[in-house]
């Protein structure tokens, strides 16, 4: 996938997922909140996938996109790790080939995202995807 | 009560760039190390609640996290399971529930050492993405090839072969699947009129 691919998945029309999302505990992420394997369904057929990570203690919040069989195309980091010079709060998106195998090493700093809930957060998201969410969203506590 | 006060011993030797408070009993301390793709380290120095009291080191589970994000496993891939118990025995750091940690003395002797260690940690497990395959189409190609042209493929590369077609099947099982909720969609939406 190139940049090209990602910018028309993106923008896509009709994407949508029916799923609920419900942050649980995990006995594998430790203090931190977790869902997987939600299915956004979309017109071109791909399998994508999507996580998510809530860290209440810190207020992390990561959602993490995956096409199957490639791996990573986007990631959103709230108050997460430093990434190069962008902050704690980024965007990982695919800006070269290669990037979902290498785990999206390039990222853009989102400051607007600072501060807000992963309702909030998950509600952006889903405006600038293109993406509906049929299902309902469970805030974690 | 805790506060970045308390590492300026640690600060010193320059693998910390970067200290905030979390809360009253934690704080985040940036490392200089890095994860695979970029991202800082992060090791958080906490206040033990027990009745011993004491300090701890910990990755506030976010090297699990870091695999979970590639759909990698510890827990569930025996491989990694027992890679990652060897990496926290040798550095002598604790794993439960997929967070690392290290007590630390209340006189901070050993924290530099710590940090160092922890971080060391966090940096192998996470190097478990190195020994994934997130791609597997490269060798597909070639495997199939290999069949068709000379038929003659041991046990091991014909089983490799049957997990790909496999997993292609299962691939075009979901775009069937999805092809049909699509004129569903359509349809219940009356997109045609």
């Amino acid at each position: 996938m190139n940049r090209s691919d990602f910018e028309i998945l993106r923008g896509l029309d009709g994407k949508y997922i029916d799923d609920d999302i419900e942050f649980r505990a995990s006995p594998e992420t430790g203090p931190n909140l977790s869902f997987d394997k939600i299915v956004i369904y979309n017109r071109i057929g791909y399998k994508i996938f999507l996580n998510g990570t809530y860290s209440p203690r810190i207020k992390k919040i990561t959602y993490n996109f995956v096409l199957k069989g490639l791996g990573p195309i986007c990631r959103v980091d709230v108050n997460g790790t430093f990434h190069k010079d962008k902050g704690r709060t980024h965007k990982h998106e695919v800006i070269n080939e290669g990037d979902p195998q290498r785990n999206l090493p390039e990222a853009i700093a989102r400051p607007d995202l600072e501060g807000k809930t992963p309702r909030e957060v998950w509600k952006i998201i889903c405006k600038e995807a293109k993406i509906e969410h049929r299902g309902e969203f469970k805030e974690p506590t | 009560m805790i506060d970045c006060n308390i590492i300026k011993n640690i600060q010193k030797s320059s693998v910390i760039t970067a200290c905030d408070s979390v809360d009253e009993r934690l704080i985040r301390l940036q490392t200089v190390f890095m994860y695979p793709e970029g991202s800082y380290i992060d090791v958080f120095l906490g206040m033990d609640n027990s009745s011993t009291g004491g300090y701890y080191l910990t990755d506030m589970g976010q090297t699990f996290s870091y695999l979970a994000d590639l759909h990698i496993s510890v827990y569930k891939n025996p491989k990694n399971r027992n890679l990652a118990e060897q990496i926290c025995n040798l550095l002598k750091v604790h794993e439960e529930n997929g967070e690392l940690f290290i007590h630390i003395r209340e006189d901070f002797s050993d924290a530099g050492d710590a940090v160092f260690r922890l971080s060391q940690a966090c940096i192998r497990i996470a190097d478990f993405c190195y020994t994934e395959k997130i791609s597997p189409f490269s060798y597909q190609k070639k495997s199939v090839k290999e069949f068709f042209v000379t038929g003659d493929l041991d046990g091991n590369q014909l089983l490799e072969l049957m997990n790909i077609i496999w997993e292609r099947l299962d691939k075009l099982t979901f775009e069937i699947a999805n092809l049909r909720s699509e004129k569903d969609y359509i349809m219940k939406n009356n997109l045609l009129s």
